[in-house]
Order: structure tokens, then C-alpha cells, then sequence
């Protein structure tokens, strides 16, 4: 029948391989793949234009809080020169809560693709984090490259231990995925979780500690502060970063044992919606 | 090989759950095409998408050997921002075809044309379909999963895909759920019933089918 055919042949689709761990890996990160590069065409649909709001989203917020601490002539508690001070609080932030906000709606946005077998919640996760983690560090060496030339801030501004601040940025990726997971199985349990994050964020962004550090606030205030995981990050990425500031005031092991807190809870709440047999359709 | 252990499936309902499946036991075994007969509401299509992977189950295994298709001209999964060329590349990233060769396949056989780079939401619903039929045809895979019907589209693409059909599963099995015996008969060479969340497989589709009348009168 074959011989005859008017058809052209179909390239086979790849067999799934024996599961080992090798094999798992590498279909998860062919869909990964095929999800950022999916994500990355989507997010702003058409309009390519909308990558620049990334950018131009914590630009105004500098700019703003910049006037804002001119104007009250207020002393920010580092050994750094205001822009610095503020640029390692602003993007850091944002990243964690644009992508915990993001992820609240990924199920919902992604129900069509979780029916192929090899897609779920979590490849979808990870696929956004990885995207947005992509996005933030293009969006920090634009930062710092454009300071250079526009305030003459040297390049050796930004790093005071190098291996410090390496394994912090890690770190927040780590806590950021953790958040995000949770997040995009919360949603599923209780889909007003969305806008509840909404609301929630917006005091955290003055509490976690963008404009002051855990280490200049008196110990009532700091030991409130610090139950925030972000306000431990932003101060470990501040001490790493900031030459001459050296903060006692956070624990690294706090965000890290959150995050997996976060994450055990996001698997858990996974699990239960699979056994309960729950459609993310029409949510 | 496809096997099914012991699989549970229950829904949350108005009142209560709702348990579709009850413990199915199956194997669909390499160079076999099974059928499944079952009333409307009986869990048919639950099952197949168990058996392909588009859902998991309660309770239950499923070992999965063979590189399976998506239930044949599922569009559901088609984002609308993107062209038809964008959607068609991402199903081949998840599974490993070649990128080029299925672009060429599909834009030749679902007679789309330049609108292959056109956003999938300026499709009509017989584009859409043809699109995804196309695809699940430009993919070679070992187990066919047929939802009762093969194909949509006008009279002229239905005798097209068919086919196609007949071509592609010379050397793959299919597993089709159906509450009509004709297309079983014509695809399968096994069939089973499934009834009351339970599935009886049979050694002939008329063995099958005479326990399905059966049960269903």
C-alpha cells in the first residue's frame, strides 16, 4: 500500500525511552523548551513592543522613589549611592511578585496544553520562571550598563563578593520557582488567589525592605520584617552586592527552608487535585 | 503496549462524586487495534484520554510503551495569538519531530497555504479542524486514539483523511472508543464494553458487540 502512496511519510514521533532519570530529563526539557519559546511569543501577543515594559516598568518606579527620596533629603542606610540602593531592592522584587502573579493564572492559561501528556503544571512553571529569570538579568545589565553612561555609576558599584552574590541570585531563582509553584496550585484550589496576591503584594513591596535594610530598622520593626522570606533575600543580595555594607540581620537558611515549604505544599496540593480527579477547564 | 491497572476515575459532581470508572484492568497489547463500545456518558471518552496520557487517573497505573497520539483532530490545544506555523512547531518540540518535514506535510495536506502564517483565532472552525487533523497525520505514531469520529471538514477533506488514515495505520494499531459498531468493525480487531465504570474485553468484535446490545437494552 505503501509503494503506492500519495502521500508523503510522517516523521516519526520520538518513542518514549525506558523511564530513567536521563530520559525523563530530556523530554522534560524538550517541553520546556517548547514552552519558553511559546510563552516568550505569547506573553504580549503581537505586540512586540511589550518586552520593553519589563524594562520600563521598574524604570519608572526608580525614577519615582529617586525624586521621592531627593525631596525628603532622606539618607538610605547603605554605603552606596541612591540608584544602586534601589535598583537591588525594585528588580528583585518585582521578579518574585509579577512572577508569583503570573503563575496564579498558568493553569488556567495552559489547560489546552496540559492535555498533551508530556506537558503539566510544572513544566509550564518552570518554562515562566526560567523566561523570567532570563528577562531579569537582560533587564539588570541594562540597569547597570545604562547608569554608567547616564550617572557615571562604575561597573565596581555593583559587586562586593562576588561568590556571595552569585549564590544569592541562585538562591532567589530558587525562592522565586518555590513561590511560583505554590502559587499556580493554589490557584487551582482557589482561584481568587489572583487577585488576593494583588492586594497582598502591594504592602509587602514596603515592607520587604526596598527602601530601608533589615539592618538599619530598630529590632521591633526588624524582627517583623523578617518574617518576610524576600526582605532575607533582598538583604543577602544588598550585602553581596553593596561594597562596604555588610548586614547581620538576615539568614540565608530562612528563604531557602520557605521556599521548600512552598514547594512541599504546591506537590501536595498537585497530588490532591489529581486525586480528586480536577478540571482546570473553565475555572 | 498500553497497560491499564486497577484504574479509578471520580469527578467532583453537584452532588457528591461522581465515579466514572471503577477499577478498569486492560491491555492493549503491540499489533492489536481495540475498540471500545460504551453508551453516551459511560466514560468512553475519559477512558481514552487516560489511555493516551491527556489525563491522569484517581487511582490507578498506567504504563505507556509506545508513543501515542493526542485523541485525532483535537484543536483544543491551539493558542489563538499564534499563526498556524507557530502552533504546529511547538507540537513538534514536545515530540521530537522534525520540524521542517511536518511544516511542509501540514501545509500541503490541510490545503491551508499562506495561511499557515496567519494567528489560528482568524481561522474558521473548518480550518482549525483541518489543521489539527493534518498534524495528528504529519506525526507517525506507534497507537492511533480515535474519539468516535476521524475527522471534520467538508465531504471532499473526510474521503482525504480517510485515506490517509488507511495509510498511516498500516503499521500502527488504533484504539478507538465509539457507541456505534460500524467504525469499530471497520478499524479494530479487538473490541471491549465498557459498562457501569467496568471494562469486559471480548475475543471478537460480534462477541463484543452482542454483550453491548445486551447490556444497553
Amino acid at each position: 500500500m505503501s509503494s503506492e502512496s500519495s502521500f508523503p511519510a510522517a516523521p516519526a514521533a520520538a518513542a518514549p525511552a525506558s523511564p530513567t532519570l536521563g530520559n525523563n530529563l530530556t523530554v522534560m526539557w524538550r517541553v520546556v523548551y517548547a514552552l519558553m519559546l511559546r510563552e516568550s511569543r505569547t506573553r504580549y501577543g503581537k505586540n512586540d513592543l511589550g518586552y520593553l515594559w519589563a524594562l520600563f516598568d521598574p524604570l519608572i518606579q526608580l525614577g519615582m522613589f529617586w525624586i521621592i527620596f531627593g525631596l525628603l533629603q532622606r539618607v538610605i542606610p547603605v554605603p552606596a549611592t541612591l540608584p544602586v540602593f534601589l535598583v537591588t531592592g525594585i528588580l528583585p522584587y518585582n521578579f518574585w511578585r509579577n512572577t508569583v502573579a503570573r503563575s496564579a493564572s498558568a493553569a488556567r492559561a495552559n489547560t489546552p496544553l496540559l492535555t498533551y501528556p508530556q506537558v503539566s503544571v510544572f513544566d509550564v512553571i518552570i518554562a515562566r520562571v526560567l523566561l523570567d529569570s532570563a528577562t531579569l538579568v537582560v533587564v539588570t545589565i541594562i540597569f547597570i550598563i545604562g547608569l554608567r553612561f547616564t550617572t557615571g555609576e562604575p561597573f565596581s558599584h555593583w559587586q562586593r563578593v562576588a561568590i556571595l552574590q552569585a549564590s544569592a541570585v541562585i538562591t532567589l531563582f530558587y525562592f522565586v520557582f518555590c513561590s511560583a509553584i505554590f502559587s499556580a496550585n493554589f490557584a487551582r484550589i482557589w482561584p481568587l488567589w489572583q487577585q488576593v496576591w494583588g492586594y497582598l503584594s502591594r504592602p509587602m513591596y514596603f515592607a520587604t525592605g526596598i527602601f530601608f535594610t533589615l539592618q538599619s530598622l530598630p529590632t521591633g520593626f526588624r524582627s517583623l520584617a523578617q518574617v518576610l522570606p524576600m526582605a532575607h533575600m533582598l538583604e543577602w543580595i544588598r550585602t553581596a552586592s553593596i561594597p562596604g555594607f555588610v548586614s547581620t540581620s538576615y539568614n540565608p537558611w530562612y528563604p531557602i527552608s520557605f521556599g521548600a515549604v512552598l514547594l512541599l505544599l504546591g506537590m501536595l496540593m498537585d497530588w490532591y487535585l489529581r486525586l480528586v480527579g480536577h478540571s482546570d477547564e473553565g475555572r | 503496549m498500553i497497560e491499564l491497572i486497577n484504574i479509578e476515575k471520580t469527578y467532583p459532581g453537584k452532588h457528591g462524586r461522581i465515579h466514572v470508572l471503577r477499577g478498569v484492568t486492560a491491555t492493549f497489547p503491540r499489533g492489536e487495534s481495540i475498540g471500545i463500545l460504551g453508551q453516551n456518558g459511560a466514560g468512553k471518552s475519559t477512558l481514552l484520554r487516560i489511555i493516551c496520557g491527556s489525563e491522569g487517573p484517581s487511582f490507578g497505573i498506567v504504563r505507556r510503551h509506545v508513543a501515542c497520539s493526542w485523541p485525532l483532530g483535537f484543536a483544543g490545544s491551539f493558542a489563538g495569538s499564534l499563526t498556524g506555523a507557530e502552533n504546529l512547531r511547538f507540537v513538534c518540540r514536545i515530540y521530537g519531530a522534525d520540524i521542517n518535514e511536518v511544516t511542509d506535510f501540514v501545509a500541503d495536506f490541510s490545503e491551508l497555504g499562506p495561511s499557515m502564517n496567519e494567528p489560528v483565532k482568524t481561522y474558521s472552525t473548518g480550518m482549525r479542524s483541518r489543521l489539527a487533523f493534518a498534524l495528528s497525520m504529519a506525526v507517525r505514531f506507534q497507537v492511533y486514539v480515535i474519539d468516535e469520529a476521524l475527522a471534520a471538514g467538508d465531504v471532499a477533506f473526510q474521503r482525504k483523511a480517510i485515506r490517509i488514515f488507511e495509510e498511516r495505520r498500516a503499521g500502527s494499531d488504533v484504539i478507538m472508543v465509539s457507541h456505534a459498531i460500524n467504525m469499530i468493525k471497520q478499524y479494530c480487531t479487538k473490541a471491549g464494553v465498557l459498562n457501569g465504570g467496568k471494562l469486559t474485553m471480548y475475543d471478537t468484535i460480534d462477541e463484543a458487540n452482542e454483550n453491548y446490545l445486551r447490556a444497553i437494552s
